[in-house]
């Protein structure tokens, strides 16, 4: 018995160490791709909307913090998919590959949970 | 009829070339290698003014192979369309990527400035070079290019430019050696500088 409640411990453990460093890994790394690419020239580097051409865009570039406003969805999936396909009047990215596609959505999705006025880091 | 039919060919390849160095948005065929001659009737050593207000001269990066793009940040699509790609060829490059000098030279000079430049190319976390200077310096360097680019009024004060949207590549002796499309695949703007990078100065 004590074996096996070792064992599930372990497994918990385990699983709960694995589950935080894949999850922190996929946002950093968004993070990282997110400056790469330079989708901060139009979102902002808080992912406010607020970048250095946003303000000379007639259509302005989406909010990541005000996730009801989102046309397409505001899901990981649907961002990634809005990322590779472009939506509204957000080109397509195509080059990027779809799991840096996902990785850059999990970053924005860590955006929208940030509450109101806090800031990510750039 | 068979005269015709070249004449047409004739003209529609002489309206095909026009377009690809004269034509707005129009892009040149670019290839998937890299020449192993340079290409005398492109590029040319030049002086603008990059964001931080500071003369920039071509020649004093000799030894680099640069990437130079024609582009304006008010850009809606083709410019962070095509800048993502060229920072995702450089990622692919590995260490060697911090050799190369990444050139975003504005069409937009009337609204590009330093300033607006340095916001932009401080919105990338690859290094970028921003350049600008007076209407007659951008249209000169444009045209050693074969780039041409045009402002687009569209009824609300955000005008747009009509631009050349080529990726050129020019070697570690300053000679343009390339042009590749603006949405060409990352991996293969990546072999192209790789193959660059891996020569030597002579």
């Amino acid at each position: 018995m004590i074996g096996r409640g070792a064992g599930l411990l372990m497994l918990v453990a385990a699983g709960t160490v694995s589950a935080a460093a894949c999850g922190d890994g996929t946002e950093e790394r968004g993070r990282r791709l997110y400056a790469q690419h330079g989708c901060a020239v139009c979102h902002g580097v808080h992912g406010r909307g607020d970048g250095p051409s946003a303000k000379r865009l007639d259509a302005p570039p989406r909010d990541f913090g005000d996730a009801a406003s989102y046309k397409q969805g505001s899901s990981v999936s649907d961002l990634a998919a809005s990322i590779r396909n472009g939506t509204g009047a957000m080109p397509a990215f195509r080059n990027i590959s779809d799991d840096d596609a996902n990785d850059i959505a999990a970053w924005i999705v860590s955006l929208q949970q940030r509450p109101e006025g806090s800031k990510a880091q750039p | 009829m068979d005269s015709m039919t070249a004449a047409s060919r004739t003209s529609l390849l002489c309206a095909m070339v026009v377009l690809v160095f004269l034509g707005g948005c129009q892009q040149p065929q670019g290839a998937a290698s890299v020449r192993e001659e340079a290409r005398p009737e492109f590029g040319d050593d030049f002086t603008l003014t990059n964001q931080d207000n500071q003369t920039f001269r071509l020649q004093d990066v000799r030894g680099r192979p640069v990437v130079l793009f024609f582009g304006y940040t008010s850009c809606p699509d083709m410019c962070p369309m095509t800048m993502s790609r060229i920072s995702g060829a450089l990622s692919r490059v590995g260490s060697q990527a911090s050799e190369v000098v990444t050139l975003f030279v504005s069409v937009d000079p009337k609204r590009d400035t330093p300033a607006v430049l340095k916001e932009y190319v401080g919105s990338f976390s690859t290094p970028l070079i921003g350049l600008t200077g007076r209407d007659e310096e951008v249209t000169r360097v444009a045209s050693a290019y074969h780039a041409a680019f045009q402002t687009v009024q569209t009824g609300t004060p955000n005008y747009l430019v009509n631009h050349t949207s080529a990726i050129f590549l020019v070697d570690r002796q300053g000679r343009l050696r390339e042009y590749f499309k603006y949405d060409e695949k990352p991996e293969t703007l990546a072999a192209a500088l790789k193959t660059v990078l891996d020569e030597k100065t002579r």
